[in-house]
C-alpha cells in the first residue's frame, strides 16, 4: 500500500515537473497567440471615427477659440486676413458658417468664448508711443454688445475659460486660478491650493487643474471647492502617455469637454481622444492619434467639443507651418476598418518629431494606410545605442523586422553587405524637384539603398576679404592664425566656447569624407593633417574655463550631436562683433537667415562653402531604407515616396534642410522678420540680440546655387566620429601629438574595421 | 519490479532532458546549421563561413586574447584559490567569516563592479590619485595594455571565493588516516601535500578546471559595462566580437565563430579528463 502511494506521488511529481517545463513556452506562444487573436479579430473589426477639415469661413487667418454653445452649435473666434474679427457659427450641414456678430478691430491677445454666447477678449494697445503695452478687457453679451470691464491688476493673463454656466475663470502670471467679476473687474481667486498649477480645462462645470507633475485634480466650478481627487483620471492621462507640460500659451497640452451626461468626460491629448467616466478606472481610446492629426508632434489643441450626435470637434493650430489653424471634426463610420489594413512599421533609432509629422500627413490623405514608428532608444527605456540595435536585429533575424529603417546610427555598409536593404533607386529617380546630387549617401554598384530625407551643409561666414582665401583645411588654419595675429580687444577669431572637441565638431563634415580609403583603412595621414591643422586653428585664449568645463562634460556624455557642429551657434557672435569668423553646418533656413542678416548689416561679411579636406561636401541626415525582406514593399515605397514630396519636406524643424529644392525654396521664403536674442545664464553682459530680416530672392538663389555643387558625402559613421573627436581636446591641449592622436583612433575603429 | 523503476527514473529526467533538448540542444544543432549558410539569403555557403572567420584580424585578435586570457587566468585562479582554501582549512576559528569574505565577490552584481573599476582605474580614479601622490604618472588604465590585467585581477578576486569552497569540499573528502599513516611513515607537511593531498585532489581539479573556464567567460560582463563595444584591444575578447557581429547582423560568421569556439572548449575539456584518467 505504502509502495503504490509512493509511486502515484512519483508519478504526479513527475507529471507536474514535465507541465512545467512548457508553462515558460505557453506563456510566450500564448501571448503570441493572442497578438494574433488581436490581430484577426482587428483585421475584421469595423468602425471607427474618421477625421475631417472643417473649412473656416472665407479668408481667416487665424482663430482665437472655439465652444459648443447651450443649443448645441458650434461657435468660433476668428479673424481674417483684412483684421476683421467675428465670431461664426457652424450650420447644421456641417461645411457654412452664420456670422453671430463683430468683435471690435483692435488688437486681441486673449479670449474666450462663453457656451452662453458671450465672450471676453483681452486686448493690447499701446497708450503712448514708445510706452508699454497695456491689457484692456472686455466683456461681450450674446449679442455682441461689448462693454470695457474694470479689471485692475498688472499680472499677464496666461489664459481663460468658461465654465457652462457661463462664468469665466483665468489664470495668470502669479496668482492662484481666479473668477473674474464683470461688474467689478475684480478677480477673485476662487481656487485655494491651486499654486501648482500648470493649467487648466473645463467639462461642465468641472474644472480640471493639471499640476506641473501632470496630476489631475477635480474642482466644483461654481463653488471653487475641491472635489474628491479622481485617481482613474490621472491614470488614465498617465497611462496614455500623454504629455502634460505646457510649451506654448497658444495650445494646450490636454484639453477637456464634458459629455452628454453628468459623469461623461472627454480628454484630449497628443495620444488620442478619450472617453472617461467619472470615478473610473480606465478611459476609451474614441480617437486613435497615430491614426489622425491629433499625433502630429506640431498639432497644438486649442479647444474641444464634443457634439450632440456623437461627433466630435477639435481646434487645432500646427505650430510649424506659419501658425495653420484647423478645424478638425471626428465622425464614426461603421464601415471603416477598425485598424487600417495597410500597415508599415518604421524603425528609428532615436526620436524624430519631423517623421511622426510626415506619418501624420501621410495618414490623413491614406485613410487606410496605418504607419507606425517605433523608436529603438527613447527617454524611457534607458537602452543604449547597440542594445536597440541587437533588439532590431533579433526582429530581423526573426523575420519581423520592421518595413522601413531611418538608417542614422545604424550599421549600413553591413546591411547592404547582407542584402538587406532594398534597392530604391527607381523611387529617388522618381520623384520630382529634388536636389538629385544629395542622394548618393548610401550608395553601391550604382545602386542606391537609402535616401537621405535631408541634408546639412559645412559653411564659413566672416570677413570677405578672409574667405577669398580659404580654400582648403590648410588656408583655413592660415587665414585662423592670420586673425589671431590681429588681436582686436573684444573680439575673437571664433566662439569663445569653444574647446578642442567642440572646435573638431564644426569642422569634422568638411574633412571626413577622405579619411576611409576605398578598402576601408584608415588614411591616417589625413587624419593626421587634420589634428595639425586644428592644434593650428585652436587658439588657447579663446576657451573661457567655465566653459571649457562645460563641453568637457559634455564631451563625456558622449554627445556629438547637431547642436555641436551647428553654425548656428556662432552667429551671433559674429553678428554682434565678439568674433571673426563663424563656421559649421548649416541645418535650417533661419540658421541661413541670420547669415543673411549679418551680411546685409555687417559692411564686408560673407559666407561659402567650408571646403576642408575634401570641398563640396554635404552632410545626408534622416536616410531613409527600406528592409529587404518586407512583407509590404511596394507600400513602403509608396510611403518613402510621399516623403519625398514638396509637403513632407516642408515638415522641417530645423534638424535638417529638405533635400526638395521647391520645399527649401519656400521654407527659405516663408522666413519671418523676428528678434532672436541668446545670452549665458552666468554672464548677464552676454545678452545679444539680432533682428532677423527676411531672405531675398537673391540669396535664395545663391544658396540653392551652393547646394547643386555638392557632390561628396560626409561620413555618417558614428563609431569614426566618436573617435576622433574623443582624441580632439587632449590633442589642442598638447596632452596628444596629432600622430599620437591618429594611433589613438586608429586603435578605437581598428576591431570594428576589422570586424 | 526492475523495469517499473527504471521507468519511474526515467520519468524525473524527462523534464530535465527536455528543457535541454528545447533550450540548449537544438539551438546549438541550430547554430551549426547556420555556421554553413549565409546571414540574410541562407543560402548554403558551405565552409566559407570558417575560412572567413580564421582570416579576420579581429577574430584572430579576439581568440588570441581569449586565450591568452584562459592561459594566465585559469592557472593563476586554480593555484591562489587552493592556497586559500589549504590555508582556511588548518584554521580552528572564524572560519566561516572568512569563507563568506571570501565569497562577497561573487555577490556583487556586474554593475557595481563596474563602478568599482572606474572609482579605481579612470584617470582621476583613486589609483590615479595614489600614483599623483607618489609623483608618478597616471593613466587611464582602461585604456592602455593594462586594461588585460585589470580583467584578469577582476576575474581571480571575483571566482577566488568559489573555486577556493571547491577546494574546501576536496580537502574536506581526503580521509585524515592517509595524513597520519603517511606522518607515522615520517613524511614531512610538504611530503603530505605532495604525496596525499594533490594526488586526492585530481577528481576535484577537473571539476574546478572546467567549471573556472565556464566562469571565465562571464567576465565578458564587466568588460561590456566598462568598456562598451570596442575596448582597448588587449581586453578585446571574442564576446566582443560575437556581440558585434551580431549587432551587424553577420549571423553567418557569428555562428561560426561559436562553433569554434565550443569545439575548442570541448577539446579542452576532453584534455582535462584524460589527464584526470
Amino acid at each position: 500500500m505504502r509502495n503504490k502511494v509512493k509511486r502515484a506521488v512519483c508519478r504526479v511529481l513527475a507529471a507536474v515537473l514535465a507541465l512545467g517545463v512548457f508553462t515558460g513556452c505557453g506563456m510566450d506562444a500564448g501571448g503570441t497567440q493572442q497578438e494574433q487573436a488581436q490581430e484577426k479579430e482587428s483585421d475584421g473589426a469595423k468602425g471607427r471615427y474618421l477625421e475631417s477639415d472643417v473649412d473656416f469661413p472665407e479668408n481667416t487667418d487665424r482663430v482665437y477659440d472655439m465652444v459648443k454653445l447651450e443649443d448645441g452649435t458650434i461657435r468660433i473666434a476668428a479673424e481674417d486676413s483684412n483684421g476683421q474679427k467675428a465670431v461664426w457659427n457652424l450650420q447644421e450641414d456641417g461645411s457654412t458658417w452664420e456670422k453671430g456678430y463683430d468683435l471690435p478691430a483692435e488688437e486681441i491677445s486673449r479670449m474666450a468664448l462663453s457656451p452662453a454666447g458671450g465672450a471676453f477678449v483681452v486686448y493690447t494697445e499701446i497708450s503712448e508711443p514708445g510706452g508699454m503695452e497695456e491689457e484692456r478687457y472686455y466683456e461681450l453679451d450674446a449679442s455682441g454688445v461689448t462693454r470695457e470691464v474694470p479689471v485692475q491688476s498688472e499680472e499677464y493673463v496666461y489664459f481663460m475659460r468658461y465654465i457652462q454656466e457661463g462664468e469665466l475663470l483665468m489664470k495668470q502670471q502669479n496668482r492662484l486660478i481666479g473668477s473674474i467679476q464683470m461688474d467689478t473687474g475684480e478677480i477673485t481667486e476662487k481656487f485655494s491650493g491651486t499654486e501648482d498649477v500648470s493649467f487648466f480645462g473645463t467639462a461642465g462645470n468641472t474644472v480640471y487643474m493639471v499640476s506641473n507633475e501632470g496630476e489631475i485634480f477635480p474642482y466644483d466650478g461654481k463653488t471653487g471647492e475641491a472635489l474628491a481627487k479622481d485617481e482613474g483620471l490621472s491614470e488614465a492621462v498617465s497611462q496614455s502617455g500623454a504629455h502634460t507640460d505646457v510649451r506654448s500659451l497658444e495650445c494646450m497640452p490636454l484639453v477637456f469637454a464634458g459629455g452628454t451626461g453628468e459623469d461623461e468626460v472627454f480628454f484630449c491629448s497628443d495620444k488620442g481622444l478619450y472617453r472617461y467616466m467619472k470615478n473610473g478606472s480606465i478611459a476609451e481610446l474614441v480617437v486613435d492619434g497615430t491614426l489622425t492629426s491629433i499625433g502630429n508632434p506640431s498639432t497644438g489643441l486649442i479647444s474641444l467639443a464634443a457634439a450632440d450626435n456623437n461627433e466630435f470637434y477639435l481646434l487645432t493650430v500646427e505650430a510649424d507651418s506659419d501658425y495653420q489653424f484647423h478645424l478638425f471634426r471626428y465622425v464614426y463610420s461603421k464601415d471603416a476598418a477598425a485598424v487600417p489594413e495597410s500597415r508599415l512599421r518604421v524603425w528609428s533609432l532615436h526620436e524624430n518629431t519631423e517623421l511622426q509629422q510626415n506619418i501624420s500627413q501621410y495618414q490623413k490623405q491614406n485613410q487606410e494606410a496605418y504607419v507606425s514608428l517605433e523608436v529603438g532608444v527613447t527617454e524611457d527605456n534607458g537602452v543604449t545605442d547597440s542594445d536597440a540595435l541587437k533588439n532590431l536585429s533579433t526582429e530581423i533575424m526573426a523575420g519581423k523586422g520592421p518595413d522601413l529603417l531611418v538608417l542614422d546610427g545604424l550599421p549600413v555598409d553591413a546591411y547592404m553587405e547582407k542584402g538587406m536593404l532594398e534597392d530604391v533607386t527607381d523611387t529617388a529617380n522618381q520623384a520630382q524637384g529634388l536636389f538629385s546630387n544629395l542622394m548618393h549617401g548610401v550608395e553601391q554598384d550604382g545602386k542606391i539603398y537609402g535616401i537621405p530625407l535631408r541634408f546639412g551643409m559645412p559653411l564659413v561666414a566672416g570677413g570677405r576679404e578672409v574667405l577669398e582665401n580659404i580654400q582648403d583645411l590648410q588656408s583655413f588654419a592660415d587665414a585662423v592664425e592670420e586673425l589671431k595675429g590681429r588681436k582686436e580687444p573684444q573680439r575673437s577669431v571664433y566662439n569663445s566656447f569653444y574647446n578642442g572637441t567642440y572646435l573638431a565638431a564644426q569642422i569634422y563634415d568638411s574633412c571626413s569624407p577622405v579619411w576611409l580609403n576605398e578598402d576601408g583603412t584608415l588614411a591616417e595621414d589625413l587624419l593626421e593633417e587634420f589634428y595639425t591643422q586644428l592644434n593650428r586653428i585652436y587658439d588657447t585664449d579663446n576657451c573661457a574655463e567655465d566653459y571649457a568645463e562645460f563641453y568637457n562634460g559634455i564631451s563625456e556624455r558622449g554627445v556629438y550631436s547637431d547642436f555641436v557642429s551647428s553654425v548656428g551657434g556662432g552667429i551671433m557672435e559674429l553678428y554682434n562683433d565678439r568674433t571673426m569668423l563663424n563656421f559649421g553646418d548649416i541645418l535650417s533656413v533661419t540658421d541661413l537667415a541670420m547669415i543673411h542678416t549679418t551680411i546685409v548689416e555687417k559692411e564686408g561679411i560673407s559666407y561659402k562653402p567650408l571646403a576642408g579636406q575634401s570641398a563640396r561636401v554635404y552632410v545626408p541626415k534622416f536616410i531613409m531604407g527600406i528592409n529587404s525582406q518586407s512583407g509590404a514593399k511596394e507600400a513602403a515605397k509608396e510611403f518613402l515616396a510621399f516623403l519625398l514630396t514638396e509637403e513632407a519636406q516642408k515638415a522641417s524643424m530645423g534638424m535638417g534642410l529638405p533635400v526638395h529644392e521647391k520645399a527649401l525654396e519656400s521654407m527659405a521664403e516663408g522666413v519671418e522678420e523676428s528678434i532672436f536674442g541668446t545670452s549665458m545664464s552666468n554672464d548677464p553682459d552676454s545678452y545679444m540680440e539680432m533682428h532677423v530680416k527676411k531672405l531675398d530672392l537673391k540669396t535664395i538663389e545663391e544658396f540653392t546655387g551652393y547646394i547643386k555643387e555638392a557632390d561628396t558625402p560626409a561620413v555618417t559613421n558614428e563609431i569614426l566620429r566618436n573617435a576622433v573627436l574623443e582624441q580632439a581636446d587632449d590633442c589642442v591641449q598638447g596632452n596628444l601629438t596629432p600622430a599620437e592622436a591618429v594611433k589613438q583612433v586608429s586603435e578605437k575603429i581598428r576591431l570594428y574595421l576589422a570586424e | 519490479m526492475k523495469k517499473k523503476y527504471r521507468g519511474c527514473g526515467f520519468a524525473f529526467v524527462l523534464p530535465s532532458l527536455l528543457g535541454v533538448l528545447v533550450f540548449i540542444a537544438i539551438p546549438f544543432f541550430d547554430v551549426v546549421r547556420r555556421s554553413f549558410m549565409e546571414a540574410a539569403s541562407g543560402v548554403w555557403a558551405g565552409f566559407g563561413n570558417y575560412r572567413m572567420i580564421f582570416s579576420n584580424t579581429a577574430f584572430q585578435t579576439a581568440a588570441g586574447n581569449t586565450l591568452r586570457f584562459e592561459a594566465v587566468c585559469i592557472p593563476l585562479l586554480l593555484a591562489l584559490s587552493l592556497a586559500a582554501a589549504l590555508a582556511l582549512y588548518g584554521l580552528e576559528r572564524h572560519v566561516k567569516l572568512l569563507k563568506s569574505c571570501f565569497l562577497f565577490p561573487m555577490a556583487v552584481p556586474a554593475a557595481s563592479v563596474v563602478l568599482l573599476w572606474k572609482v579605481l582605474f579612470h584617470e582621476q580614479g583613486l589609483l590615479g590619485g595614489l600614483m599623483h601622490l607618489l609623483h608618478l604618472p597616471g593613466a587611464d588604465w582602461m585604456n592602455t595594455p593594462w586594461a588585460f590585467w585589470i580583467l584578469v585581477f577582476s576575474y581571480i578576486w571575483k571566482n577566488l571565493g568559489y573555486d577556493m569552497v571547491l577546494w574546501l569540499a576536496g580537502l574536506s573528502g581526503i580521509p585524515i588516516s592517509l595524513y597520519e599513516a603517511a606522518q607515522a611513515d615520517g613524511a614531512g607537511r610538504w611530503q603530505c601535500f605532495r604525496y596525499v593531498t594533490l594526488p586526492n585532489l585530481l577528481p576535484s581539479l577537473f571539476t574546478i578546471s572546467v567549471l573556472s573556464v565556464l566562469n571565465s567567460f562571464k567576465v565578458f560582463r564587466e568588460a561590456y559595462l566598462a568598456a562598451g563595444d570596442y575596448p582597448h584591444e588587449s581586453m578585446y575578447l571574442l564576446q566582443h566580437l560575437f556581440n558585434n557581429w551580431y549587432r551587424d547582423l553577420s549571423m553567418d560568421k557569428m555562428a561560426a565563430g561559436a562553433v569554434v569556439q565550443a569545439g575548442v572548449i570541448f577539446m579542452m575539456v576532453l584534455l582535462l579528463k584524460r589527464a584526470w584518467d
